[in-house]
């Protein structure tokens, strides 16, 4: 119940950088895709939290960032295309090929700011279509293969196999839930914590110290499954307890939309500004599965891009100082199947979308290998798979948050680099 | 029954030392949380007396509950009722309240635990997610006429009545599945979730076939006066051929269409063994021996899919015994620790909906799960998720939640009063029946010796404890 003792470690060097940076690249007014500018490379302990945000129901990446340069979307998706850029609500264009929808606008302000990278026909090549095996196998991280029967989530096989980022922190990932997610099955000092704020241990303060002292004792005593968490719990009072969520003002005027995602971004942004060596969080954001009046442009696709983008949005500018020591990583577990159905939705399809935003990712790009919508180009009616989101992920492993071992976090999976950060 | 699988505790998952007591096991995993008599009956009947009395639930008065519930009018209602009472006038809410706190009160107050139990589970398995829109009212028709109805009855009964459901068919989109291009997420879930199950032989080729054979399958809607009822549309229907997992649809159909489909999988060996795992996993413990699902199974083909037949089959005595779950232990679910929690401490409930508000907290709303594959019934998903129960348990026993109190006075009266120089033993016998660790009693028993004088408001922080222990988690 003791507030840490140990000492705090020092703001990152990056926040001195990153803001000229910032500033040159808005007074110099050009365009910045592509330009990966490595001026934040070198940072004191040179790694970043990771955030993982995980759209729950399977996002149609072709509305989010509609490919209105292949001729087959407008043949395909008669009724549900995002039409071209200049059209009335057309595309807001990032590269002459792709473009944002209208609700999903707010991401082109950290995507021009080169801190905001699309990967497009991205995801698991397992063949499922279920929501729920595609979980598991993209959570245990075991896609197209038996996995062993003592299953764990790929981030917790990356936290056991690297040092902690800082030896004595009490927590070293968290989920943004009520319960445990797959991801993070088995992780080191990890808990579900889906209020930051509330976090307290409970009831009279005066008599805290004895109820505190019997609880603690009998987890102590027990070799259950709920011995590792119970002592997790009381070693992280000492930390959530000192951070003001309930008080937390974000930073550069950012306004986090009053909605459970925004609000959840903005407890995360309080806790990575409290530099405590909190590793990953896990931010699992439901309702992404729209198979009837799906609502690209008013409906509920529209209103979940525009929760997402604006939260995304706020996020960025409120750690404009922080970037440098964050990378946010956006996935669903499957794209949307390419043809539109009757009841003007999408059933589950292949191929999607994933986004990687931080101080360290090479942004304003959309990095693809695309397959076109033509139907000979597509996987069974969906956009074929050509980058595999293991890759991403370990990219994001293997340069920010203190190296990959690949063979533990994705046995079997041979790697591909695609530059997608320094 | 086959003797095999030695009575190990190989698959316990907890290291809690508990002393096994087999009725004290039975009660634990057929009701939803503790009462002294209750145990006391299950041991003047024996193993199989107290299974039988609880499976013909139809038989126990439960006078109590209907008696809490008389002023629910929205649970008798039909959808459209519903609709043109509340929804019309802005109160959208007002059944799915009723409907939530019900589930509470019947868990809590119904003498049919084990029907309560298996109600659960099977709104689990046909999980609809309450606040999806019109779920909001047409739940409440599923929950009676769906999963209530059929829950200790015939398993494709359910099946079917599930699929005639306007909740279902509108949670999954099958109301607007039509022949120009099907919408399949209905299709897909009957295979994966409700009847075969995700390793069942289905190919992506048999989700669109079924989705095909299910076209027109809808309800009507607000503003009809049979909204709700089930309503196929002819016109909207896919008349070809189907073949579904080698069942042959023939083209020129209809309705039949999907009733073909329907008996096919609801019969099916694979959704024997689907449902006979999940209903095992449930009832006996997390990994049951492939032997049992096999028994259970076979009662499930042999029967027609009487759910009695599978729980005989299951929860046979030599079955339990031969199978090691009497050494095994499962987590409690949020809802079955809080539903324990107030069982035990023989709670007043006047107003559900503030506990209920806590209860979200945990992760565990009845109805709330947004997604159709039903909560997890797993370690993995609930262990590192102990805080929120300590918190709820601190402030239900400081009398801090609104419209909900224990007594102190009936909690203990089956003991002879509150004894502190015994309450370690006592509370492990009234929130237990005696299957709290020894580690966990002493403890308890430390806390109260700490204290020079017993008030209120340590008993209170006592009684949390005892639900905040590590072995009360279990079961």
């Amino acid at each position: 119940m003791d507030l840490r003792d140990r000492e705090r470690s020092a703001p990152s060097s990056g926040s001195e950088l990153r803001p000229s940076r910032r500033e040159l690249l808005r007074a110099s007014g050009v365009a910045v895709a592509g330009v990966g500018l490595p001026d934040v490379a070198v940072e004191k302990r040179g790694r970043d939290t990771l955030v993982l945000v995980f759209l729950r129901g399977g996002m149609d990446g072709l509305t989010t960032v509609a490919p209105w340069g292949d001729p087959d979307l407008y043949t395909q998706r008669p009724t549900l295309a995002i039409q071209p850029p200049g059209a009335p609500q057309g595309a807001v264009d990032l590269d002459g090929f792709f473009g944002l929808a209208p609700a999903a606008a707010p991401l082109l302000a950290p995507f021009l700011a080169g801190d905001l990278a699309f990967v497009h026909a991205v995801g698991s090549t397992d063949p499922t279509r279920s929501h729920f095996e595609a979980y598991r196998r993209m959570e245990y991280g075991f896609p197209n293969q038996a996995w062993p029967t003592a299953v764990s989530g790929w981030l917790a096989r990356h936290l056991h196999t690297v040092e902690p980022l800082d030896a004595g922190a009490p927590l070293r990932a968290l989920v943004t839930s009520p319960a445990m997610s797959k991801t993070l099955a088995t992780a080191p000092r990890a808990l579900p914590v889906e209020f930051p704020a509330l976090f307290r241990f409970p009831g009279d303060p005066a008599s805290a110290p004895l109820r505190a002292a019997t609880l603690q004792g009998m987890h102590a005593m027990t070799a259950g499954p709920l011995a590792a968490p119970g002592a997790t719990i009381f070693d992280a009072f000492g930390l959530l307890e000192s951070i003001d969520f309930a008080g937390y003002q974000p930073a550069n005027g950012a306004l986090y939309p009053d909605h459970e995602f925004g609000q959840r971004m903005r407890d995360v942004a309080c806790l990575i500004k409290a530099d405590a060596g909190v590793e990953a969080v896990h931010v699992p954001f439901e309702g992404w599965d729209h198979h009837g009046a799906m609502g690209p442009l008013v409906g509920k696709l529209a209103f979940a891009l525009d929760k997402l983008a604006r939260s995304l949005e706020a996020f960025w500018l409120d750690l404009q100082a922080e970037l440098g020591r964050v990378t946010v990583v956006v996935q669903t577990e499957f794209g949307r199947r390419v043809a539109e159905n009757a009841s003007l939705g999408t059933d589950h399809g292949h191929g999607g979308l994933m986004m990687i935003l931080g101080g360290h990712v090479l942004g304003g790009r959309v990095v693809t290998d695309w397959p076109g919508l033509a139907p000979a180009s597509q996987d069974d009616g969906d956009l074929a798979i050509t980058i595999d989101y293991r890759d991403v992920l370990l990219e994001v492993l293997q340069k920010r948050l203190g190296g990959a071992d690949a063979a533990a976090v994705f046995p079997g999976h041979a790697p591909t680099d695609h530059g997608l950060l320094v | 029954m086959i003797a095999a699988g030695a009575a190990s505790p190989a698959g316990a998952t907890a290291g809690s030392e508990v002393e096994l007591d087999p009725i004290r096991w039975l009660v634990g995993h057929t009701t939803q949380g503790f009462l002294l008599e209750e145990l006391a009956l299950a041991r003047s009947l024996g193993w199989d007396g107290w299974l039988e009395y609880q499976l013909d639930h139809r038989a126990i008065p439960d006078d109590e509950v209907q008696a809490r519930l008389a002023s629910f009018t929205t649970l008798t209602m039909s959808a459209a009722e519903i609709h043109d009472t509340f929804v019309v006038s802005g109160s959208n809410f007002h059944a799915a309240r009723e409907l939530r706190a019900a589930a509470l009160m019947r868990s809590v107050y119904s003498r049919r635990q084990l029907f309560e139990r298996v109600v659960e589970f099977f709104t689990d398995h046909f999980s609809i997610d309450q606040m999806n829109f019109q779920d909001r009212w047409l739940k409440t028709v599923d929950d009676r006429d769906v999963i209530r109805k059929h829950a200790l009855g015939s398993f494709p009964d359910m099946l079917r009545a599930s699929a005639h459901s306007a909740a279902m068919l509108y949670f999954l989109n099958n109301d607007v599945n039509v022949a120009a291009a099907p919408n399949e997420n209905y299709a897909r879930e009957l295979l994966e979730l409700h009847t075969v199950g995700v390793d069942g032989g289905y190919t992506e080729q048999d989700v669109k076939e079924v989705a095909r054979a299910l076209t027109g399958w809808t309800f009507w809607p607000k503003g009809h006066p049979q909204h709700g009822d089930f309503r196929f549309d002819a016109s909207v229907h896919d008349t070809g051929p189907k073949t579904v997992m080698g069942l042959y649809v023939p083209a020129g159909g209809g309705l039949e269409d999907g009733d073909m489909v329907l008996d096919y999988l609801a019969l099916h060996p694979q959704t024997a063994q689907y449902v006979c795992g999940k209903l095992a996993r449930w009832l006996l413990m997390y990994e049951p021996p492939q032997w049992v699902v096999d028994g259970a199974a076979q009662a499930y083909l042999a029967s027609g899919g009487d759910v009695q037949e599978v729980i005989r089959a299951i929860l046979a005595r030599d079955v339990v015994e031969a199978s090691g779950a009497l050494g095994a232990r499962k987590l409690k679910r949020p809802f079955q620790f809080a539903v324990g929690m107030l069982r035990s401490s023989r709670t007043e409930i006047v107003d559900a909906q503030m506990f209920l508000d806590e209860l979200h907290l945990l992760g565990n709303s009845p109805y709330a799960w947004p997604q159709p594959n039903g909560l997890p019934d797993t370690v993995e998903h609930w262990a590192g998720s102990l805080l929120p129960r300590w918190i709820l348990a601190s402030r239900y026993f400081q009398d801090q939640v609104e419209g909900i109190s224990f007594s102190i006075q009936q909690t203990f009266s089956q003991l002879g009063g509150f004894d502190r120089t015994r309450a370690g033993r006592q509370l492990n016998e009234v929130f237990a029946g005696g299957g709290l660790s020894a580690a966990d009693e002493a403890a308890l028993q430390a806390f109260f010796d700490a204290h020079t004088s017993i008030d209120p408001v340590v008993l209170g922080e006592g009684l949390a404890l005892a639900v905040s222990s590590p072995s009360f988690q279990e079961y």
